[in-house]
């Protein structure tokens, strides 16, 4: 029904309806964007490798180091932002019987620097391969 | 620059009317061991930390004390990362941490190893006395390219053609040669890297294919070895390398903690609550 209400009322709901169905794609791509780091992951490591194969000196791989951090640092504030997990700091464990919810588990908005403290109550697992990866082709 | 250094050292005078990150611990690795142990001033941080243990039952987290911060993964740290874990494993068998993982209090650690403990145990039991190495095998396009067309009769014969044909049949022959070539040197690829695991299968328990970084690598392997049989992947690296030597780059690294064939996962709940 929902999506035959929105075509039947077409003039009255239809183009909002589209404006707004858009509008989410749209915030979903950017949001995706936002806060994909494996992009700089993967420069990062090549930028490793032209250091290690002597195609750049120390001074140039400090310098675009720095440069990916930056990057990575804003992918982490946006991903903070949007309450989504991210790849290490700080991580909690025990239960506080006394501190529920206390200092820096309202997240996003302190602004003390401090990053937010995960929880990882639920403990760990842990992941063991010890096949043989087929090489590609 | 200088004497900012100077001045954040100096631990004995804290920051006045700033408020101080507060501290916590970062985690290296888990280990197999009853008694504390220390492992040197050498944790991450300036000047280095002191790296010691976090016991529950027969398992410790190696740690060592840090403002709780999220770290940047430059080379600086993840050097000094992995250092504690070398150190740690010329000793222990160790299930690494993931860069950057902290922990707020001891409680924290020790309620994850309480949580955990079976599993960790069974790991470190199943990669006892196994360590990995990296081998990376990168190649020179143009001598590969030179080396096939003395074998590739297909190329040779284009060759011919061109250096004979009119302008025509030359511009034919020219693509038809660059796309044999570009065919050629891929099959080529595949053929040394599978040649090169062939060579390297029953010295290794395990092997992970990672994604080779950048034009000139064609492989980017780690291997997961018994340490008993050490010696005779080592042989055999240098084998194959010097079967390709001229050809190919071998950059061969290790020993390793189990890096790649191991992962801590920490069951992560939506933050917030």
């Amino acid at each position: 029904m929902g999506l035959l209400k929105h075509v039947l009322f077409w003039p009255v709901t239809g183009p909002a309806f589209l404006a707004r169905f858009a509008l989410e794609t749209v915030q979903d791509t950017v949001r995706t964007e936002l806060t994909d780091d494996q992009q700089i992951k993967e420069e990062l490591l090549a930028l490793q490798m032209e250091l290690e194969l002597g195609d750049i000196t120390d001074a140039q791989y400090v310098e675009r180091e720095a440069a990916l951090m930056l990057r990575l640092r804003e992918v982490r504030e946006w991903r903070e932002r949007f309450g989504m997990g991210i790849a290490g700091g700080p991580v909690r464990v025990a239960r506080d019987p006394d501190a529920e919810g206390a200092e820096g588990a309202e997240g996003a908005e302190d602004t003390t620097g401090e990053p937010r403290i995960a929880d990882a109550a639920g403990g760990a697992s842990v992941e063991l391969t010890l096949d043989w990866d087929q090489p590609p082709g | 620059m200088t004497e900012d250094t100077t001045l954040r050292r100096d631990e004995s005078a804290p920051p006045v009317g700033r408020k101080t990150v507060p501290v916590g611990l970062y985690v290296y690795c888990i280990i197999a061991a009853s008694e504390p142990r220390e492992f040197g001033n050498i944790g991450l941080g300036e000047g280095g930390a002191r790296v010691y243990t976090v016991h529950h039952g027969g398992l410790a987290a190696v740690v060592s004390d840090t403002p709780l911060r999220v770290f940047d993964p430059t080379r600086e740290n993840v050097l000094a990362h992995e250092f504690v874990n070398e150190t740690v494993m010329r000793e222990f068998t160790l299930i690494p941490m993931s860069f950057g993982t902290l922990f707020r209090t001891q409680d924290d650690i020790i309620e994850l190893l309480k949580s955990t403990y079976d599993t960790f145990a069974g790991v470190l039991e199943k990669i006892r006395d196994k360590i990995e190495f990296g081998l990376k095998v990168l190649w020179d396009r143009e001598r590969v390219i030179a080396s096939l067309e003395q074998h590739d009769e297909e190329i040779a014969r284009l060759r011919e053609q061109i250096s004979q044909g009119s302008q025509d049949s030359s511009y034919f022959a020219r693509m038809q040669l660059g796309r044999r070539i570009e065919a050629a040197v891929e099959e080529a690829g595949n053929r040394y890297v599978r040649d090169i695991l062939e060579a390297l299968r029953d010295t290794a328990v395990a092997s992970r294919s990672n994604k080779p970084i950048g034009e000139r690598m064609i492989m980017n392997a780690a291997f997961l070895v018994d340490r008993q049989q050490e010696r005779d992947f080592d042989e055999r690296v240098k084998e194959i390398s010097r079967k390709y030597e001229g050809l190919l780059t071998f950059k061969y690294t290790g020993p390793w903690p189990p890096y790649n064939f191991v992962n801590i996962k920490l069951k992560l709940e939506k933050a917030g609550g």
